[in-house]
């Protein structure tokens, strides 16, 4: 398994157009991918378990990649982290 | 069958009943949780289907919002929570798949609504309902996506929603006759910057009616005729053919410049509801948009109001669209008979002169800031202008400044693009602004004079009341006493003064705007060109006597006297 911290940078943090991007990227992957979020697993392969992350500018969350392709799945959803999931 | 005239007009076609349908699923077990499995997933198939299909128009048309909404139901369709859970409801507890599909759905809704603190994501409950219905109508078949018919029609309904309306094909859609309906809901407001003609409070009407029955509506004398008679329809044609001729008269006035015969220059404008409007308007030859409506938009969300995003997406588009020509936004003027529940504004015994627009807004200073931020930063984009509504003393609109100004500071600070000299207005509808024009002159950028809230108010006579309609009408000499003194304090002050109520767009009534010195007339996008025709063959010069009879008049009776015998004159 891999764990990463990753940032939310965009202007608006979550909404619907970047949570069914983070969507689409993470079921290209075999993996699992999901946040932790306290007790709460939210999977990133469904909408609505993204969008119960609710996340916000500056918030920092602990996403986790199990499987297969957990190399891969890790390194395109941090890459869509950084680029700030294509917006301002 | 008799209706009250929301938006005037004429049109002959079929009737066409459009039931609003909500449906729901019954609370049954079921004895066969494969057979129901099954029907889900095929349903299920069929609309992804359709969702795949709308949502390639969307990407057709550029249409981003509806694309972002399509999508979220998509993956919603294929969320395997989702269907783990449904398939736990029929296989588990033996619920029919609708009764699964509704209360899970439900409480998918109750989540999102629980997300107080974002509300691009809360907002995205009411696109849950939608998809339910869609599902819901699928399992149970009942009819939902809007089949109409293949020509022109007349929607019969109880009532109709935002949503139910924007589906429907402005081309083929040539008349409206509710059951209900308020004389300022979105559907009326609507047809009348269409020029839909439209009839309400039509009690009875969907009972009467079925699908194709030949129907006249008739909006200058407020009836409905089904299967009309030979003189009914020989009084339709003649209505149609004069409509034609004029149309035909009025093409060459699309793309003149407004210019009075003695060469005072002015502009048409047009009054909006959407950025979709602004396609039809640009073809009709108007010069730019007098009046956003923007109460609408927060009119066609159902929970929340709508994020800064999704206004700034519909300012910008408009603002792109008009090009360089002028783009007046006017603040939420909400309250009065525009209700928007999840404001939850109480009900009130006067609601005209209760709690509305910015008397709201200077309330709820967050919901204010969103909209305010949003039509800065719009600026970013065009010719943006925006203008504080209802404002009855000096107070307000320091205030309303007051809050511009912290707005305009945040995005500085922010770095966030916006217009830093966006000219800024006020609407005159209150007797007090009237009264103390001069007052106000200095602290604003233009007069945008509300005519139809103007005369209530100065008359103290509801405009939703039919016994007292007498009593609302642009021709009575206190209104356009009050008009000039508007136009008059503009002028000492060198602001501009604009009409944006109806009265602008009635064609005895141009050549007074034009001598008062009236700047801008902000119409209905179909009476443009008549309303550019009517200031083209106006000469100030000739029209002074007549203002000046019609200032002097006592009553109504008077000026249209004045009027009229001018008219004959001229011709």
């Amino acid at each position: 398994m891999i764990v990463k911290e990753l940032e939310v940078r965009n202007e608006l943090g979550f909404h619907a157009r970047v949570v069914s991007r983070l969507v689409r990227e993470a079921k290209k992957f075999e993996s699992a991918v999901s946040v932790r979020k306290g007790q709460d697993l939210c999977d990133l392969k469904n909408i609505m378990g993204a969008i119960m992350v609710n996340a916000k500018k500056g918030d920092i969350l602990t996403v986790e990649f199990n499987g297969a392709d957990e190399q891969q799945a890790s390194e395109s959803i941090t890459q869509l982290f950084s680029q700030k999931f294509g917006e301002r | 069958m008799r209706g009250r005239i929301a938006s005037q007009g004429m049109a002959l076609a079929e009737a066409y009943p459009v039931a609003e349908t909500l449906v729901e699923a019954a609370k049954e077990k079921t004895a066969d949780p494969a057979g129901e499995w099954a029907r889900f997933q095929a349903a299920r198939e069929r609309c992804a289907d359709q969702i795949t299909r709308l949502m390639e128009n969307a990407e057709k048309n550029e249409d981003d919002d509806i694309r972002d909404i399509l999508d979220f139901q998509y993956l919603i369709l294929e969320d395997t929570e989702f269907l783990d859970k449904i398939e736990h409801m029929i296989f588990k507890d033996s619920w029919n798949c609708a009764y699964a599909v509704q209360t899970v759905l439900d409480i998918y809704q109750k989540k999102l609504q629980a997300l107080t603190d974002n509300a691009y994501l809360r907002e995205r409950a009411a696109d849950v309902d939608d998809l339910g219905q869609r599902l819901l109508c699928e399992l149970l078949g009942v009819e939902n996506a809007i089949s109409e018919p293949g020509g022109p029609y007349i929607a019969v309904a109880a009532d109709l929603s935002p949503s139910r309306i924007t589906e429907m094909d402005d081309k083929k859609l040539v008349g409206i006759v509710l059951e209900k309906g308020a004389m300022t809901a979105h559907t009326v407001i609507i047809a009348r910057s269409r020029g839909i003609p439209c009839l309400i409070g039509a009690e009875g009407a969907l009972e009467r009616i079925s699908a194709g029955t030949p129907a006249l509506l008739d909006g200058f004398a407020g009836e409905l005729y089904l299967d009309p008679d030979a003189r009914q329809i020989e009084g339709y044609e003649a209505y149609a053919a004069e409509r034609r001729a004029e149309r035909a008269l009025l093409l060459e006035y699309r793309h003149r410049e407004t210019r009075t015969k003695d060469g005072f220059g002015m502009r048409v404008y047009a009054n909006i509801t959407s950025y979709k409007d602004v396609a039809g308007l640009l073809e009709q030859g108007a010069e730019g948009v007098g009046l956003f409506r923007t109460e609408l938009l927060y009119m066609e969300s159902k929970d929340a109001p709508p994020s800064e995003e999704t206004q700034l997406t519909a300012y910008r588009k408009a603002a792109e669209a008009l090009g360089g020509r002028p783009l007046v936004l006017r603040t939420l003027d909400v309250g009065g008979d525009k209700e928007l529940p999840y404001l939850g504004i109480p009900k009130e015994d006067n609601p005209f002169l209760g709690y509305r627009a910015i008397r709201y807004c200077l309330d709820h200073r967050e919901l204010f800031r969103t909209q305010l931020s949003a039509i800065l930063r719009a600026g970013a984009y065009g010719n943006v202008q925006l203008m504080f509504p209802m404002i009855a003393k000096p107070e307000e609109l320091a205030l309303a400044r007051a809050e511009l100004a912290l707005v305009m500071a945040d995005l500085s600070a922010r770095g966030v693009p916006y217009d830093r000299g966006i000219r800024i207005g006020m609407m005159v509808e209150t007797p007090a602004a009237a009264m103390d024009a001069g007052r106000f002159a200095d602290k604003v950028d233009f007069f945008s004079i509300g005519t139809n809230d103007l005369t209530q108010y100065l008359f103290a006579a509801d405009r939703t009341n039919a016994r007292i309609s007498h009593l609302n009408s642009c021709f009575q000499p206190a209104l356009l006493r009050a008009v000039n003194h508007l136009a008059e304090c503009a002028r000492a002050a060198g602001i501009e003064a604009d009409i944006c109520g109806q009265a602008g767009e009635v064609p005895e009534l141009v050549p007074l705007w034009v001598c008062m010195g009236i700047n801008n007339l902000s119409v209905s996008t179909p009476e443009i060109t008549r309303v550019r025709r009517s200031i083209c063959e106006a000469d100030r010069g000739l029209c002074r006597r007549l203002l000046g009879r019609v200032l002097e008049s006592d009553t109504e009776q008077a000026v249209r006297q004045a009027l009229s015998q001018a008219q004959e004159q001229k011709s």
